[in-house]
């Protein structure tokens, strides 16, 4: 399989009035054609922040201050307005995290998956076809598209939200925790059509805080943590043989209804990320952590094995204590 | 087309705000027929001089006569024309000034938003009444020059608001969205910002339209807006404000009572409008 995007060390800063929030600093990392990447970490580990910077839609204050993502071939952060214009929508496309806001009160679903068409090209009347052809397709049926998106569920909301990212058959679709406002059902079939884009051969880049919804799903499973990239692997990799103790962590926290192993929490907060840490962002947190080491000496993220990457002094545990 | 289906909305449903809109919507209706059908009701030609001059209230003429012997009443009358003249035109120019320039300052924001913000700042921050005066003596007195002098001091109400609510909606999703599909921003301006500030629009005009009569009022008593003999209420309130004291009432109390009367219509509508709009988000 090809390469799809390729985003080398992406840091991106929000310069708010109360200092310079660092939201995502120095990650790398490659998408394949058809493949499902999911990204999982806490709110503010810059997930959606990264998400946000391939689009080149970071919000302001937000400004990517280095690094690139290219896309087929192109830098995305250095396109013109109307390149951008032309890629996204078509080429990759989003699903936002909130259904209910995602769509303008004020048109109906219908002229809203119609403009999505005709921004790029396609004539109205065919658009409107396709429209009531894409409602089927995520199950709706082809009359809600005189709807205002106050009629419809949120579920249904984001039905929608996945028909319009649907228009183009795109290459990437990054849905930005598309299921965290829906019930455990209905972001079960939000799951599914997403996997049904995958069959067509769009690259899925999925952003939750839920890994055990990444599992299922996923070819592969990058941790963010404090706007580092943390672990990169194959679900098998990051699920059965996790390196890091962030992402070790994160697993122990899943609740697990058929064991007697209790919920774990991991202690303390994450940290402010306008002054992080010194040396290893997960160290104040981290059970593992040996002064003088982690918390002076930043870990890099290397290959440990094949397709796994890590960034911890100990990975995989402390062997020499 | 929205307005209108929204205005009959306000006189059919019974919900609060109806009784202020019947009433505020009655004067504003009947100060709009009296402008359109004036040569039809005026019983006497508004600028004739006749030997009659301070004739109290009679049947010959409901609101007596002035020091020239002109009929109060056909002046009222034909007064209304300006006024209202004066002030649609005003209100559309800065709405139409007001509201594009808000938009993209609030959409684009950086160094033409702080632009224009200063510029508009500075012009709100004058005594909007001074401003106008000001404006309209460097204009010269006329009422399309009195449109331009009242329009300039409201254009950064609808700008200020404008730009306001353009920037928060900026911030939401479905404003995002349009982006991550592709959507020109002119277009993202045009059909996802504009109607949603529509109805914010509306209420600062109702509220303003208020303001700009009485602005409007002020300008012609000062003799800024028309020129003799053309009948305006402002201006004949200023001619008959002298002979108060002689006990010709008349001259001036019919004028005053409309100039207020008509700045409440408008008041109540967009009190009205407002308590309804604002009742939906609570």
């Amino acid at each position: 399989m090809g390469m799809l995007l390729e985003v080398r060390n992406l840091s991106v800063y929000y310069y708010t009035l109360s200092g310079v929030v660092k939201g995502a600093e120095g990650v790398s990392f490659n998408v394949e054609e058809g493949e499902w990447i999911t990204f999982v970490g806490e709110s503010g580990s810059g997930k959606s922040t990264v998400a946000h910077a391939v689009m080149n839609l970071v919000p302001s204050p937000g400004k990517v201050v280095s690094g690139e993502v290219i896309f087929e071939g192109r830098d995305i952060l250095k396109l013109s307005k109307e390149e951008l214009r032309q890629i996204r929508g078509k080429e990759m496309t989003m699903v936002f995290q909130d259904p209910m806001t995602s769509l303008d009160p004020l048109r109906t679903i219908g002229d809203q998956m119609i403009e999505a068409m005709t921004v790029h090209g396609v004539p109205e009347d065919e658009a409107r076809e396709r429209a009531k052809e894409l409602l089927q397709r995520v199950n709706l049926p082809p009359d809600r598209l005189d709807y205002y998106p106050h009629q419809l569920s949120g579920g249904q909301r984001q039905r929608v939200s996945i028909a319009i990212a649907m228009a183009f058959r795109p290459k990437l679709l990054i849905a930005d925790e598309p299921t965290t406002a829906l019930d455990v059902i209905v972001q079960d079939s939000i799951m599914d059509l997403l996997d049904d884009m995958k069959a067509e051969g769009t690259s899925i880049y999925f952003v939750t805080h839920d890994i055990s919804l990444a599992v299922e799903r996923s070819d592969r499973i990058a941790v963010m943590y404090a706007g580092k990239l943390v672990e990169l692997g194959t679900v098998e990799q990051i699920v059965e043989n996790p390196l890091h103790p962030y992402t070790k962590a994160l697993i122990e926290a899943v609740p697990d209804l058929w064991s007697e192993r209790p919920v774990k929490a991991i202690p303390g907060y994450p940290p402010d990320l306008r002054n992080p840490p010194k040396g290893c962002r997960f160290h104040p947190r981290c059970p593992l952590a040996k002064a003088g080491l982690c918390d002076t000496e930043e870990p890099e993220l290397r290959e440990v094995e094949r397709y796994h990457l890590v960034a911890c002094h100990f990975p995989g545990g402390a062997k020499d204590e | 087309m929205m307005v209108i289906e929204g205005f009959v909305k306000l006189l059919r449903e019974r919900k609060p705000g109806r009784g202020l809109f019947i009433f505020g919507f009655s004067i504003v209706l009947i100060v709009i027929l009296m402008a359109i059908f004036a040569p039809w009701i005026a019983p006497h030609n508004p600028t004739e001089i006749s030997a009659d001059v301070f004739q109290p209230p009679s049947w010959k003429h409901p609101m007596g006569t002035n020091n020239l012997g002109q009929d109060v009443f056909s002046r009222i009358i034909w007064g209304s024309r300006v006024i209202l003249y004066v002030v649609a035109v005003a209100t559309t120019l800065s709405i139409v000034i007001g509201v594009p320039l808000g938009l993209l300052s609030g959409y684009r924001g950086g160094k033409i938003d702080r632009v224009l913000s200063m510029v508009m700042d500075s012009i709100y921050s004058f005594p909007s009444l001074i401003l106008a005066i000001v404006i309209a003596v460097v204009l010269g007195p006329s009422p399309i020059n009195t449109a331009v002098a009242i329009s300039f001091v409201y254009v950064p109400t609808y700008f200020r608001m404008v730009r306001g609510q353009t920037l928060s909606l900026k911030g939401q999703l479905f404003v995002e969205a349009a982006r991550a599909l592709g959507v020109k921003d002119w277009e993202t301006m045009k059909k996802y910002i504009l109607p949603n500030v529509l109805p914010t629009v509306l209420v600062v005009f109702t509220l303003s339209v208020a303001d700009a009569i009485l602005t409007e009022a002020g300008l012609s008593f000062l003799g800024l807006s028309v020129t003799p003999p053309t009948p305006d209420w402002g201006y004949d309130l200023r001619v008959g404000q002298p002979f108060l004291l002689d006990g010709y009432w008349w001259l001036a109390f019919f004028p005053g009572v409309m100039i207020m009367l008509l700045a409440m219509g408008f008041a109540m509508i967009g009190e009205a409008i407002n308590e309804r709009l604002s009742l939906g988000t609570r």
